[in-house]
């Protein structure tokens, strides 16, 4: 059968073609490697693109919803101008609570200004600051030029001594250099860059906002959201408590949320490496360390501690402290071996030239993960001279250093603690933060000149207030899109604003004067990375009616879809030449996006992995489109993107239309009724009289034996009609109960599809059917009733004999209540058309930005992001990238575990035999004159066989003992190319199948 | 997962919950252990207790404090809650003075309510806040004209809880224009009484300024009133239950749709859909008309009891590689002369490595939609028999008529079990054109199988005879039999297939070939549409594009008869468009 199929989609050629490239291991090399490099497509084919999309657009009749961020089509440099306008629509304002300065605002977008040059003091001093470091930098340079390369090379017969007589003069600079002992280098003061200018007049509003009027006892992080839609205004607070969580979340995942904090906190590490302040952030000694820089000079009992509460708690460990800074500094402290904290500790005592009151907490467990919390700390405060460029180390402080440093250093001493990991796990949850008291003494008397130089860190106990606003955008049609856009897309909001929280306590916890980064400037970043996020996500064109969506709305797209979108490109790209280009893509789409495993499995096998993901979330139907999105189904969990890359954005676009057919996801309805407005109250003897009793809803109140009051309930008009007009509570009742109708049959239409409407619940027709069957109950009822019986023990008495209790009587509502309509919700959000730069978290997309493919850090921060945060509400392990070049004509992978920091390289796609068989029959039978939707019902069918084979695979993986590749597919009877597919799919029905 | 509640700010007691509507799954057996009124609250214990507990019914001494404030109460003392049945979701929403079960509810809307009211700013009509712990609020306050308040407003709040934030977020923009709409009826109502008062009593606000007896504080003789004297709507905690019943019903409002389902789907569908008007209609049963309908038969008793003997485990086949196992080497007969063999299994002329059998046999009669007699009286024997036989065909091309003790025809029935004593007749058995059959037989001594204390098919006796046999050739290089039928015998023959595995290829196999019988159907439908019959050469090429040969147009033929209805007019309208066109 296998054969025959073969011989019958491919033909001899493309049968052997296929069976050389698909036969082995080695299918995919020799398969891609017969393509001949990179063809390129005529322009014939490029006019077919256009116009199947042309007459896609035209034929579809779906209109947009509120979610198409750009129904026309717009160019470029609309786009970014769009996108950079939105950004300055979108402000963040952090602020501070702690014990000194209360509610402070530590970040304001509207009132930052950068300190030019030529700006007053600390610009003339950041100036002169970056013209010296340019200075010593261009030094170094000539000294290291020096040092390698000699200014002129006699080249000629004497070249030889001149080359012998280089290397002999660098042997003795470095015999020099290692002769001579380390040098301090002092570096000069750092100064900020961006500075808050003043409070903005709303801040007051924004910090009742954000706090609240009284303060809450419970710990938690709380998310707010205050938001209008005329204008448009969206406050999105996160006030939090700076932990252990907080902070080291950031360092541990390498925060890749932002470019900005990729600048920042993701470089680290790098930065501790060149900085000599942080170098030996990397070195820190085995398994835990602790260091803590201590102001001996402040008098004021502080909160510090490991595992204290406040003063009383951390008493012990003041006492300790204070009791280090009264000894000698030069000591070894011999007596901190005592301390069960201290198994090997060292002291050092280092100053703070520039406030000498920062604290700084750095730890490190195991080498791996590191954090860096706390502020304070000055460049001459570390041991930049040590050898290895490690200040906190075991070795690291000596006594000549401690005596070599300046007076005023050491006010402040350093103090390291090496403690289990369980103590620093309870050190580390109950860090003490310090605020300078320059900070103090500027809050107090209003100024708030300086920024990031009297930046309080947070205290334990303080909280850190981040609110998101979001202004009007000027047209209120774009206020109003936006304001539907943040609701539907309220998870990568909350991803963004949680990645934000981590960049800004990061921030706080570092000393500017030990990083030389502006904390102001880092947040900036943070929020510009944020914003263009945000825009991107707002403003990037969509996908005009994903295939898969539109086809099944809109029936008559059936024949643009076959024969004007899969027909060209299985002709014109799809040949050994291109590398089998449709095949491959829709191979990777099948195989990496496994939603449509819901649409080809059986009924009692849907949603499956959705439910198997949480059975509590199951109800949440834009949860479970979002997860079938991302393909997080099945196990492990994985989160998928595919990216089609190209410069022919006609391709692209058809392309992306063929891929969203397999890209799928679950329809959305919604229903858009509003409260009905009318009511009609009548008594229950009038309707005793001639209304037939219902018992569709029955509203009871259960009531205790007393009965002798009359209650507000009771005081009903007697004998008479009440009508509440703008009330509509019966009507509302009325409607829940042609809605129960509705539901019922909706059911029970899926079970039993009526004749005139298409199997299952198919478009509109499906719906005029629903409501009409909902009114015709509600007709049959003749006049809905709702029964509200008041079970006072008198009622319960009267209706044992036989009387009616109280009855809200029900009109005919006029229109059919719960009208359902589609919603692309994300369904169409994330899948985008073609732009000029990535859109995040699109699930399927196009652009004409290859740098995707060139630039991997850019590959990894996008992969980064879903493990760093979780889109879906489930911890992700893996985050996989589908990248097609359009140019080129190849499908690679690229994936990034959650324990892994390489991106690896999965490969060349090798089309399935399978997908490339359903492409080329469905192809075949156009030809042959079958209509276009009976090609598409061969590609579901195909699609089931799939579903199933890759069931029976589960079967055969979990049963049978191990077989190679060739076996299980002869066991399968398919061929090996589809495997990968297969495996894939046996992967989301058992989470002991491994990947084959 | 929700609940929705009406708070107010009362100016004696502070934030309080008035209103609150929960889902439940089930209402307790009695209503009084669900509202029972105990003097104190939950304590710390109690709710963790409960929190423990959460599935099992709450305890009957979970109870809240008595309310007398009349507006910090929404039920009458001797009212405790009203409760609406969604017959369709399977819910019952419950309206009640607090949250009823599980009890830390309780605690999580009594702190709802003095954030919405108390430490929460919101400068917008709504605001949302939440966490893990605490669960997820949206609060939308708003104020009612009061002219016995301070400040001649009072405060309340409609506050919607969950546990799932995006869900609450999701719906936000629905959400608040229900509940400004809800808020908006209340303020109007709130008005009209505000200024029926104003009227008769003068201007409640002149009257505090000028009057000797301005206060800035609500008099102590001057109650507080509750939301139906200051709305003037006696009934307006019924309106506030269904209203909040009717969003909470169409809160969920989204609905995920499924794809196509499968043709045995489809048909199985049909059939219940039929069985369901039959029930409703309290038809009579139709008799079959030509339409090819199963025909409900008798169920034969699993277990044989003969006579004066001890019961008998019943015989029966356990699967397809059981059938496929035992009929392996049964020696087939011509049915009218049985001494002839039309394939003796020893043969020398016959391959050796592919040795025919009757099941090959078997599944060329079953495939290509011959009629199957079971004769035997073991009637679980057959019934077994053709329960496995129809998983390889599709559902609508099963016929089948069990425990018969006539015979019935082919256009009746395809699968037949057939009484022992029943008798074929010969105008039958001697049509092979138009009565082709394969027959098989299974006589058992029942005294004797009730002697023993297990019995097996390998033990029985089974022949087999058929008055259409596939020449010997067509075993051979399998040229001449239909292509499905190598692929059911490859994968039988397959030993190392689980059995789940097994069964999804069997289905996969099945699906597959009625996918092609589909193509095939609609593409000569299209074109008999199109008053154009294909040529040879097209329908070569057409069971070429589907992976068949000439030899299988007999099984596709046979095979569209496992199209349900739906798919037969949706390709005739296809048909008709294209015709049209």
């Amino acid at each position: 059968m296998l054969r025959s199929l073969r011989s019958a989609v491919f033909g001899k050629s493309k049968s052997n073609e296929f069976d050389s490239g698909g036969g082995g291991a080695s299918g995919g090399s020799s398969f891609s490697s017969s393509a001949p490099g990179n063809p390129v497509i005529n322009s014939r084919f490029d006019a077919v693109c256009r116009e199947f999309l042309d007459a896609w657009q035209s034929e579809s009749t779906d209109s947009a919803d509120a979610l198409q961020a750009s129904p026309a089509p717009i160019d470029d440099a609309e786009l970014k101008s769009l996108c950079e306008s939105v950004q300055s629509h979108i402000r963040l304002v952090v602020f501070v609570d702690s014990h000194r300065l209360r509610r402070h605002v530590f970040f304001d977008s509207k009132t930052l200004e950068r300190i030019v040059p030529d700006q007053g003091g600390q610009g003339q001093a950041a100036s002169s600051q970056q013209q010296r470091q340019q200075q010593q930098q261009q030094q170094k340079t000539q000294i290291s030029r020096s040092a390698t390369i000699p200014a002129r090379i006699d080249w000629t017969a004497s070249g030889q001594q001149s080359r012998q007589k280089l290397q002999r003069q660098q042997q003795q600079q470095q015999q020099q250099q290692q002769q001579q002992p380390p040098r301090r280098r002092t570096l000069p003061p750092w100064t900020p860059n961006y500075r808050q200018s003043k409070q903005a007049s709303d801040i007051s509003l924004l910090r009742e906002l954000v706090f609240g009027n009284v303060e809450l006892s419970h710990k938690a992080a709380c998310t707010k959201v205050h938001a209008s839609d005329n204008p448009l205004k969206i406050y999105l607070t996160r006030l939090f408590y700076p932990t252990s969580s907080n902070c080291g979340s950031v360092t541990t995942t390498t925060s890749a949320s932002s470019s900005a904090s990729a600048s920042s906190f993701d470089q680290q590490p790098h930065q501790a490496a060149n900085s000599p302040a942080l170098a030996h952030v990397g070195q820190l000694p085995r398994p835990v360390s602790l260091a803590h820089f201590i102001d001996p000079s402040s008098t004021t009992p502080r909160p510090l501690g490991i595992g204290g509460g406040g003063g009383g708690g951390g008493g012990g460990i003041l006492r300790f402290q204070q009791q280090q800074a009264n000894s000698s500094v030069r000591s070894s402290m011999p007596y901190l071996s005592t301390s069960p904290f201290a198994t090997a500790s060292t002291i050092s005592n280092r100053s703070n030239g520039v406030s000498g009151q920062s604290r700084a907490v750095a730890m490190e467990t195991h080498g791996a993960a590191k954090w860096m919390i706390g502020g304070g700390g000055s460049p001459s405060s570390y041991p930049d001279s040590t050898p290895d460029g490690s200040a906190i180390s075991p070795t690291s402080p000596t006594s000549a250093d401690v005596a070599s440093s300046p007076p005023q250093q050491q006010q402040q001493q350093h103090l390291l603690v090496s403690a289990s990991p369980r103590e620093a796990k309870a050190a580390i949850t109950n860090l003490a933060y310090q605020c300078p008291l320059s900070s103090v003494a500027a809050a107090a008397t209003g100024t708030s000149s300086s920024s990031a130089a009297s930046t309080p860190a947070p205290c334990r106990g303080d909280k850190i207030g981040i609110c998101l606003i979001i202004n009007s955008l000027g047209r209120p049609s774009s206020d109003e899109r936006f304001y539907k856009f943040f609701f539907t897309h309220n998870a990568f909001f909350d991803a963004l604003i949680v990645g934000l929280c981590d960049d800004v306590v990061q921030t706080l916890s570092m000393d500017p004067q030990v990083t030389r980064i502006d904390p102001l400037e880092t947040v900036l970043k943070a929020l510009r990375s944020v914003q263009q996020k945000i825009s991107q996500l707002f403003h990037c064109p969509l996908l005009h009616n994903p295939a898969w969506l539109s086809v099944r709305r809109q029936p008559s797209l059936n024949r643009i879809f076959a024969s004007s979108c899969l027909r060209p490109a299985m002709a014109s790209i799809n040949s050994a030449k291109h590398n089998f280009f449709v095949s491959s893509l829709v191979t990777a789409a099948l195989t990496h996006h496994l939603a449509w495993l819901e649409t080809a499995a059986p009924a009692d096998r849907r949603h499956t992995g959705c439910i198997h993901a949480d059975k509590s979330r199951a109800y949440c139907a834009q949860w479970m489109q979002l997860c079938q999105l991302y393909s997080v189904l099945g196990y492990p969990r994985r989160v998928s993107r595919t990216v089609l890359v190209g410069s022919n954005r006609n391709l692209l676009g058809l392309l992306l239309h063929l891929v969203s057919y397999f890209l799928r996801c679950s329809d959305v309805m919604l229903s858009d009724d509003n409260l009905p407005d009318e009511i009609h109250y009548q008594h229950p003897d009038r309707l005793a009289a001639n209304q037939p009793h219902q018992n569709h809803h029955q509203c009871s109140a259960s009531s205790s034996s007393s009965s002798d009051s009359t209650s507000d309930l009771d005081h009903s008009p007697p004998n008479s009609d009440y009508s509440a007009t703008a009330l509509a509570a019966a009507a509302a009742v009325a409607n829940l109960q042609t809605a129960a109708t509705i539901t019922t049959t909706s059911s029970s239409s899926k079970a039993a599809p009526s004749p005139s409407s298409d199997y299952c619940s198919d478009c509109e027709q499906h719906q005029h059917c629903l409501l009409q069957m909902g009114s015709n109950s509600t007709a049959v009822s003749n006049q809905p009733l709702l029964q509200l019986n008041l079970l006072q023990q008198q009622q319960q008495q009267k209706q044992e004999a036989g009387q009616r209790g109280e009855f809200l009587s029900l009109p005919q509502t006029s229109r059919p209540s719960f009208t359902k309509r589609h919603y692309g919700s994300l369904g169409r959000s994330l899948l985008r058309s073609v732009s000029p730069f990535l859109v995040p978290f699109a699930a399927l997309q196009g652009t004409t930005d290859r740098s995707i493919l060139d630039s991997p850090g850019g590959l990894k921060e996008q992969l980064r992001f879903f493990l760093d945060h979780d889109v879906c509400d489930e911890p992700i392990s893996e985050s996989v990238l589908v990248i097609a070049d359009c140019d080129r004509f190849t499908v690679t992978v690229k994936s990034l575990s959650a324990d892994s920091t390489v991106v690896r390289d999965l490969g060349a796609v090798v089309p399935a035999y399978s997908v490339h068989s359903m492409l080329e029959d469905s192809c075949r039978h156009l030809d042959l004159g079958a209509p276009p939707a009976a090609c598409l019902a061969h590609i579901e069918s195909c699609l089931q066989r799939i579903e199933r084979l890759g069931r029976a695979l589960a079967a055969v993986l979990r049963c049978c003992p191990p077989m190679d590749r060739d076996q299980l597919a002869a066991c399968l009877h398919t061929h090996p190319n589809d495997l990968p597919l297969l495996a894939s799919i046996a992967l989301s029905q058992c989470r002991y199948v491994t990947p084959l | 997962n929700c609940l929705i509640a009406l708070t107010h700010f009362c100016e004696d007691h502070g934030p309080s919950v008035v209103l609150c509507m929960q889902v439940m799954q089930q209402l307790p057996s009695s209503s009084r252990q669900l509202l029972e009124v105990a003097p104190t609250p939950p304590s710390p214990a109690r709710a963790e207790e409960t929190l423990l507990t959460q599935q099992q019914p709450p305890p009957a001494s979970v109870c809240f404090p008595v309310v007398a404030c009349p507006s910090c109460r929404s039920m009458p003392p001797n009212i405790l809650a009203m409760h609406t049945e969604d017959a369709s979701a399977g819910v019952h929403l419950v309206s009640s003075q607090h949250p009823t079960w599980p009890s830390q509810l309780y605690s999580r809307l009594r702190q709802a309510c003095l954030r919405v009211h108390s430490c929460e700013v919101c400068p917008t009509s709504a605001m949302y806040f939440g966490d893990p712990v605490n669960g997820h609020v949206m609060g939308s306050p708003f104020q009612l004209d009061d002219a016995k308040a301070r400040g001649l407003t009072s405060q309340y709040a409609v506050v919607v809880m969950s546990t799932d934030s995006r869900m609450l977020l999701q719906a936000w923009p629905w959400l608040v224009a229900q509940i400004g709409r809800i808020s908006g009826a209340l303020k109007q109502m709130a008005t009209a009484q505000f200024q029926a008062e104003q009227l008769r009593q003068g201007s409640a606000k002149a009257t505090r300024i000028n009057g000797s007896s301005w206060l800035r504080m609500r008099r102590s003789d001057n109650p507080a009133r509750s939301l139906a004297q200051l709305t003037g709507d006696p009934a307006v905690f019924k309106r506030l239950h269904l209203w909040f019943s009717w969003m909470l019903r169409g809160w969920q409002r989204e609905e995920i749709r499924v794809g196509r389902p499968t043709e045995d789907e489809l048909v199985e569908e049909l059939q219940m859909m039929a069985a369901d008007q039959d029930c409703l209609l309290d038809s009579e049963d139709s008799e079959d008309e030509g339409t090819r309908t199963v025909v409900p038969t008798p169920t034969a008793p699993t277990v044989c009891k003969p006579a004066g003997g001890n019961a008998v485990v019943s015989i029966v086949f356990h699967s397809l590689r059981h059938i496929r196992q035992r009929l392996k080497r049964v020696p087939v007969t011509n049915l009218i002369d049985r001494s002839v063999s039309v394939l003796d299994p020893d043969s020398p002329q016959l391959s050796l490595h592919r040795q025919p059998h009757i099941f090959l046999l078997l599944l060329y009669h079953l495939v290509t939609g011959n009629q199957i007699v079971f004769r035997t009286n073991l009637p679980a024997l057959a019934a077994s028999f053709f329960k496995l036989m129809r998983q390889i065909l599709p559902h609508n091309c099963v016929q089948e008529v069990l425990n018969s003790s006539v015979y019935e025809e082919p256009y009746r029935c395809n699968f037949l079990g057939l009484a022992w004593e029943a008798v074929i007749p010969d105008i039958v058995l001697t049509d092979p054109v138009s009565h082709p059959m394969l027959v098989l037989e299974c006589r058992a001594d029942l005294r004797s199988l009730a002697a023993e204390s297990f019995a097996s098919v390998d033990d029985l006796t089974v022949s087999c005879a058929t008055n259409c046999p596939v020449p010997s050739s067509a075993y051979n290089s399998l040229l001449g039999l239909p292509g499905l039928i190598d692929e059911l015998d490859k994968l039988l023959d397959s030993q190392q297939l689980p059995d789940e595995a097994l069964d999804l290829l069997v289905t996969n196999v099945k699906e597959d070939w009625l996918n092609r019988a589909r193509q095939f159907f609609t593409c000569c439908y299209v074109q008999g549409a199109q008053q154009q019959q294909l040529s040879n050469a097209q329908v070569s090429e057409l069971l070429d594009s589907l992976g068949c040969s000439r030899n299988d147009e007999l099984v596709l033929k046979f095979w569209t008869r496992g199209l349900a209805a739906t798919s037969r007019r949706e390709i005739q309208g296809l048909g008709g468009k294209v015709g049209s066109r």
